[in-house]
């Protein structure tokens, strides 16, 4: 039927059916040439049988947490490649080339987010570096599938995980209303109650406080550790940007060199610039666009 | 279900909030919880939550107690038994939502079920704009402002004794009623709640609905005005004023909603 704007069917005289099933899968519907976001892990490491030990573990999520992870820890050891993240599709003509993990290590000017798992041969220490958007109906089973690939029984109280992110400091609330000290650049923690509250984290920085909360993929891993029994301490970084700010990279350096007399070692300080933290962090985290 | 102890709970009622318009629900549950100083005894393993972390909000508590993505409080001496609920639920997972919490409803062998929620005032019908008494005032140009901004939906509940008004069954544009059961009331902004009478309803789960015709800057206002509700049916306590979490003040003073709704 045509109407005075083209032609057109009249809408349906039915009325609407709202808050359907068909709708709900509809929110849910996945993008037909992509997998479920999902960690690959070595060959060697692939079997579900096999956990791999864990005394020391750094978990860095988005991207001024993951460049920290490069600029400090990366560039400074001689990490292995233990698995990765993708949502990548081998098309059934195998015209998706499936890289080898050495050529997935090598590549610095990825076009996609950078999601890794690295171990230190020589000891137990394991890098977490996550830098990809995750849907919300992933977050739960990659935060089980990265935790359950790992044996703990080596991990102490005092030695707790730790996992760092950013977010803006316009997030952060106050109960006074007021953003925290109209400060540019502050860090934040929360920690497993197993943690004792004299902890060195309790004296070099203050807690989140009511009623800010941390969502995503932290608070997934700090749930199921707490559940555990694991101690796990999340620090959040916030600034007054998204972008990879090389003060925040110090700031943590400060924190972690303070706070984890196990961690201090894997993040020694540097003596680099502002400006080449910079450029270092944009190898990282760039893509050929950008 | 984790926990070293098995926990009784037979015969308890269960209040929880949708995730609603303006978070009214939320804040009414968090400010009942504070007021009764319930505890935290259970935390729900639902991944059909997204994941929330946080520090306690509530006043006389540990500060070192967290706040999980959903949990359960409980009063003992009243029978009730609270779900605060944090994170959203994750997308497409609604129905599976209403199907976790009616599972945990039967396999604790609860009495009722009691949701809070808001209705997004902007989608109100003109009898719900004016008001009962003054909808025929339209015609004589003597129109009050607002009616009552409260209803309810139940299973079970007679409220005659309440002078509560049940909520308007959803019309079609000719102003007939909707013959389709699920689609029978409209809760616009209400979250899960009609979803949940719904299922409830076909499963003969005892549920009620208590919600405000809610716009923005009357969410604290609001969330009061459910739990005088809540209390003028229930009579559980006597309380002359419903004590707020003074972290929530934030929302008060910036008029922002806080993030660990």
């Amino acid at each position: 039927m045509s109407t005075l704007y083209g032609h057109d069917d009249l809408a349906s005289e039915e009325t609407e059916t709202i808050d359907s099933d068909e709708e709900d899968q509809q929110r849910s519907s996945r993008d037909p040439n992509k997998l479920p976001f999902s960690i690959i892990w070595r060959d060697d490491l692939k079997n579900d049988d096999i956990k791999i030990p864990c005394s020391s573990l750094l978990i860095a999520l988005g991207a001024t947490a993951s460049a920290f992870a490069f600029t400090h820890v990366l560039c400074n050891y001689d990490l292995e490649l233990i698995g990765y993240g993708t949502d990548e599709k081998i098309s059934d003509d195998g015209s998706t080339e499936t890289k080898s993990f050495d050529q997935i290590k090598a590549q610095q000017y990825s076009t996609q987010s950078v999601d890794r798992i690295y171990r230190l041969p020589s000891s137990s220490f394991v890098l977490i570096q996550l830098n990809s958007s995750i849907k919300s109906d992933r977050i739960w089973p990659l935060s089980d599938q990265i935790l359950n690939k790992f044996n703990f029984s080596n991990l102490a109280h005092s030695n707790p995980i730790y996992v760092i992110q950013s977010r803006l400091s316009m997030d952060y609330v106050t109960i006074a209303g007021e953003f925290e000290s109209k400060a540019n650049l502050f860090i934040r923690y929360i920690k497993s109650s197993l943690i004792p509250i004299d902890d060195k984290i309790t004296q070099a920085i203050k807690p989140i406080e009511p009623p800010n909360a941390i969502r995503g993929l932290a608070a997934a891993l700090f749930t199921r550790l707490h559940q555990a029994n694991i101690p796990v301490i999340v620090l959040v970084v916030y600034q007054r940007h998204s972008s990879v700010n090389p003060d925040a990279l110090k700031l943590l350096q400060r924190i972690l060199d303070r706070t984890s007399p196990t961690l201090k070692q894997y993040v020694p300080s540097t003596e680099k610039t502002n400006k080449q933290l910079i450029r270092l962090a944009s190898i990282q985290t760039s893509n050929m666009y950008s | 279900m984790t926990g070293t102890e098995k926990l009784n709970w037979s015969g308890y009622t269960l209040v929880l909030p949708s995730i609603c318009h303006c978070h009214v629900g939320q804040l009414a549950v968090d400010t009942l919880i504070n007021t009764l100083n319930m505890k935290s005894v259970h935390i729900l393993n639902w991944t059909c939550v997204e994941p929330v972390i946080a520090y306690d909000p509530y006043e006389n508590t540990n500060r070192e107690n967290l706040a999980f993505s959903i949990e359960v409080y409980e009063e003992p001496s009243l029978k009730i038994l609270v779900i605060q609920q944090r994170g959203n639920i994750v997308l497409g997972k609604r129905q599976e939502f209403v199907d976790e919490l009616l599972t945990f409803f039967k396999n604790e062998q609860l009495k009722e079920i009691i949701v809070l929620t808001a209705f997004n005032a902007v989608e109100r019908n003109d009898v719900q704009l004016t008001g009962y008494e003054s909808f025929n005032a339209v015609e004589r140009n003597d129109v009050q402002l607002t009616g009552e901004q409260f209803r309810y939906l139940s299973t079970t509940l007679d409220s005659n004794n309440l002078n509560w008004i049940v909520l308007e069954e959803r019309q079609d544009k000719h102003h007939h009623k909707i013959v389709r059961d699920r689609d029978r009331y409209y809760i616009a902004g209400g979250g899960i709640a009609n979803r949940l009478f719904y299922t409830a309803q076909q499963s003969q789960i005892p549920a009620t609905i208590l919600l405000m015709f809610t716009d923005i800057g009357q969410e604290v206002q609001h969330a009061n005005e459910l739990l005088i509700r809540l209390n003028q049916w229930k009579k559980w306590c006597q309380v002359e004023q419903w004590q707020m979490p003074t972290s929530q003040r934030a929302w008060v003073e910036t008029q922002t909603v806080p993030p660990i709704y």
